[in-house]
């Protein structure tokens, strides 16, 4: 007991470690979670995206256009001068800007009349995300159906626009369908994706410190000389790796449930629960690779830079920054032969499990059971290396 | 002074862990990026949206809908249109009763339905993934078993209605299948407007026919380009350069570990080589300088290399203004180098810290994947004075301006604010370096 107590008292001693990595990195967790938004899943959501218009015309067309650009889009503010469009490209403010030049309105309804080539309007469109492109599809739909008027109804531009308007306003009904059960609020599942970095990071900085420490040779030696059997003292050392990773899991997931749990934990304690076991087993693997680290007898400046790269390997890897799905097949591929893929998979499904049975909530297990492989796995090829090192 | 900067380069190169894993985090994370990206970079091609159609008699009686998502589905395009001119015929064919008689309002609004569904078809892109179920309640299953997001339902007046699995509420996908229904109710809603107000358009309508569709006067106008996208930017904007940004940012604030430790060395409290070479008999001005620019020189070369192997091996698109980048990278190692060194006059911290702080920093910079990028702009957005005293989001911005901007101001204000921040460091630390201090 007293080698883990020793244990305890070096991962105290390095407390700058867990204050920086564990607390700096999880509150980042927070602030990247905090914007998620938390609407009553019964209710439809919108996807809308930032939209801004740049009116040069002034028509009664180019009223309903920003009329309706205004109501399907999160209007920004954004001045007509290149810079301003340069400087909202560059930084996404708007990934929809439409400008409608001098005259649209006029040469509108003139090619409504005559049938001739339609004026355009200039667009600009976001690189990240399709959302500014479903509003180009849908703003053309608008201007067609405004055009179809002006040429078959007989309608000037006030007319075409005021019918147009009452056409758009019709739209398909879109329900949420019932399932048996709650999905676990989003707020929580972004928080806990985003933990993949801090559990890792922290976890396998302090595991790999303590055992650089006590790996110190002088340490070594006094210990070698102590009144203890070598597997005693192995498991001890060990305990104490867990508790440190135990420590950290609690705190991650201590802070996710007060600040973002909400109702989930009494509507869906299950997916909760598995998304809480599915953490536990990837803060274990972080602790074996800490181990790891230790064994190899990495200096701390190495262990903080694999813990970092570790750390964001594992985050991209798992899916959670940037879906998966979005990556080239190889890198799925790849995924399968790290940890955090079979986490991922167990947490993220686990959040939007539809109905809690044995059959949905037993192959989750299966994942978090995988993961957990992982960590022993890796344990095991460590004590392999500190025999050989040792030796 | 140079043997002093002389000995400060080859004393930090010699602690070879500190030199070689910021630049192979770079180079492995730059590698990491590429492999990631590479398939994201036509991003654009769409992928169809899988969704349950319930196929019941109600479906079987809209016949417009069903050539509507025929062909959204990409579902033999030939047999789509050639059920859509069958509609379009019967349209005629009852709008020619129409004239005669009485109309029944169930023909008159199949009619409709069937141009709607020919004027909805204006893309041969396959936008929907259909899965098919027989019943309501098969397709409930199929969701509720996590096959399917989302089904549609079409009631006894032919009208769809799409079901949201929770888990897909709110999705951009759910959003394409939305917006498309929406599209077909509000063509069928306005051709049934103008079949009945407009005679011109009834007399359009029927002189449509399989032969002529092609050459409508419909196809005419609706074939037009509507929009037209600007190149509004100097340099195309590309989704994966921002990773690269932030990454190099990240580097430049892992170089601060050169001068923190550089700076260290030269304490007192450093043991007694420290203690050695505060008492030496050169000015004490000349050996903080010297350490200072030896440790900017390593920064420098780190981070120099870091770039050049995103320019030339990963093949990076800095905006092709490489020379003025490099103006950039000097600048920013300045500021890091001198943030480093202010660090580095306090002997409790240790020098990991540089990591995390590089970490932290690069949250507000966007690394961290899409929702941290979000984050970012919006603090940028709401908060613009706090992003700009962000060592890291200046050093991102740098790059940022040369490639979006036509002007250089952006790039200029940049590297005022970092040699701003260099110089306001550079003189706290050489204050808390002075001899007398200790």
């Amino acid at each position: 007991m007293s080698v883990f107590k020793t244990a305890m008292r070096i991962v105290w001693g390095h407390r700058t470690y867990l204050l920086i990595y564990l607390l700096l990195l999880s509150l980042m967790g927070v602030a990247v979670a905090a914007p998620s938004s938390d609407e009553a899943s019964t209710t439809v959501k919108r996807n809308l995206p930032t939209a801004a218009v740049i009116d040069r015309d002034g028509s009664v067309i180019s009223q309903g256009v920003c009329g309706y650009i205004a109501d399907n889009s999160t209007l920004v503010e954004i001045l007509d001068d290149t810079m301003a469009l340069q400087d909202a490209t560059a930084k996404d403010t708007a990934s929809y800007i439409v400008i409608i030049p001098q005259g649209y309105g006029e040469s509108f309804m003139e090619s409504a009349a005559t049938c001739s080539e339609v004026p355009k309007l200039q667009t600009v469109i976001s690189y990240s995300g399709a959302s500014g492109y479903l509003m180009d599809v849908k703003v053309t739909q608008y201007l067609k159906t405004a055009y179809e008027y002006a040429r078959y109804g007989n309608a000037d531009q006030a007319q075409a626009i005021a019918k147009t308007n009452d056409t758009v306003s019709h739209t398909a009904n879109v329900e949420v369908a019932y399932t048996e059960a709650q999905p676990v609020l989003e707020s929580f599942k972004a928080y806990g994706e985003f933990s993949v970095y801090p559990l890792f990071a922290s976890i396998t900085v302090c595991v790999s410190l303590l055992m650089l420490k006590l790996n110190d040779k002088p340490v070594k030696s006094r210990m070698f000389y102590s009144p203890l059997s070598g597997v005693g003292r192995s498991i001890m050392q060990f305990l104490a790796c867990l508790m440190v990773g135990i420590i950290c899991w609690a705190w991650i997931v201590v802070l996710g449930l007060l600040l973002f749990a909400g109702d989930s934990l009494a509507t869906s304690p299950v997916q909760v629960g598995v998304m809480l076991l599915s953490l536990l087993a990837y803060s274990l693997v972080s602790v074996s690779i800490g181990f790891l680290i230790g064994q190899l007898g990495a200096s701390e400046s190495v262990s903080n830079v694999v813990a970092n790269i570790g750390g964001m390997v594992m985050a991209f890897f798992s899916g959670v920054w940037i879906p998966l799905s979005m990556m080239p097949s190889g890198v799925l591929e790849v995924s399968k032969f790290l940890p955090c893929y079979w986490f991922a998979n167990a947490f993220e499904n686990a959040a939007s499990l539809p109905s809690v049975t044995m059959d949905s909530v037993a192959p989750l297990m299966g994942n978090v059971g995988i993961c957990l492989l992982f960590g022993v796995a890796i344990f095991a090829v460590s004590l392999v290396i500190g025999k050989v090192r040792e030796s | 002074m140079l043997s002093i900067i002389k000995y400060t380069v080859i004393s930090l190169l010699r602690e070879k862990a500190n030199i070689i894993w910021p630049i192979l985090f770079v180079i492995f994370m730059s590698c990491l990026f590429y492999v990631m990206f590479s398939g994201m970079e036509n991003a654009e091609t769409y992928t169809a949206q899988q969704v349950g159609i319930v196929k019941d008699q109600n479906f079987e009686n809209a016949m417009p809908f069903v050539s509507m998502i025929d062909s959204v589905s990409g579902r033999s395009s030939n047999a789509a249109s050639e059920e859509g001119s069958a509609a379009v015929g019967e349209s005629s064919d009852s709008t020619k009763a129409s004239s005669e008689a009485q109309p029944t309002e169930g023909t008159a609004s199949q009619s409709a339905e069937g141009a709607a569904s020919q004027l909805t078809d204006d893309s041969e892109a396959k936008i929907i993934d259909p899965v098919w179920y027989e019943s309501v309640d098969a397709a409930q299953e199929a969701l509720q078993d996590s096959q399917i997001d989302s089904y549609i339902v079409v009631d006894s007046s032919g009208t769809p209605t799409l079901y949201v699995s929770p888990k897909a509420n709110g999705s951009i996908g759910t959003e394409v299948i939305s917006s498309m229904l929406d599209s077909y109710v509000q063509t069928y809603s306005q051709v049934n407007t103008l079949m009945s107000t407009s005679p011109e358009f009834v007399s359009m309508l029927s002189g449509l026919s399989y032969d002529n569709f092609e050459n409508s006067e419909i196809m005419k106008w609706s074939a037009n380009q509507w929009t037209q996208d600007l190149a509004i930017t100097n340099h195309a904007p590309d989704s994966s350069a921002r990773y690269y940004f932030a990454l190099l940012a990240m580097a430049c604030g892992m170089a601060m570990s050169f001068s923190m430790m550089a700076a260290k060395s030269v304490q007192p409290s450093d043991g007694s080589l420290g203690a050695r070479r505060t008492m030496a008999s050169i000015p004490r001005s000349k050996v903080i300088l010297g350490v200072l620019v030896g440790s900017w020189i390593c920064a420098f070369c780190s981070l120099m290399i870091s770039f050049l192997f995103m320019r030339y091996v990963i093949s990076v698109d800095f905006g092709g203004r490489d020379g003025l980048c490099i103006v950039g990278i000097a600048v920013a190692s300045a500021m890091s180098c001198s943030i480093g060194a202010f660090l580095g006059t306090f002997p409790k911290i240790p020098v990991a810290i540089v990591a995390a702080i590089s970490c932290l920093l690069c949250l507000f910079v966007g690394l961290y994947g899409p929702a941290a990028q979000s984050l970012a702009d919006y603090i940028t957005q709401s908060a613009p004075v706090l992003q700009s005293i962000n060592p890291l989001w200046q050093t991102t911005n740098l790059f940022y301006s040369l490639m979006y901007y036509d002007t250089l101001a952006p790039f200029g204000g940049s590297c005022m604010a970092l040699i701003v921040m260099a110089v306001v460091f550079m003189a706290a630390a050489i204050v808390r370096m002075r001899r007398q201090m200790v």
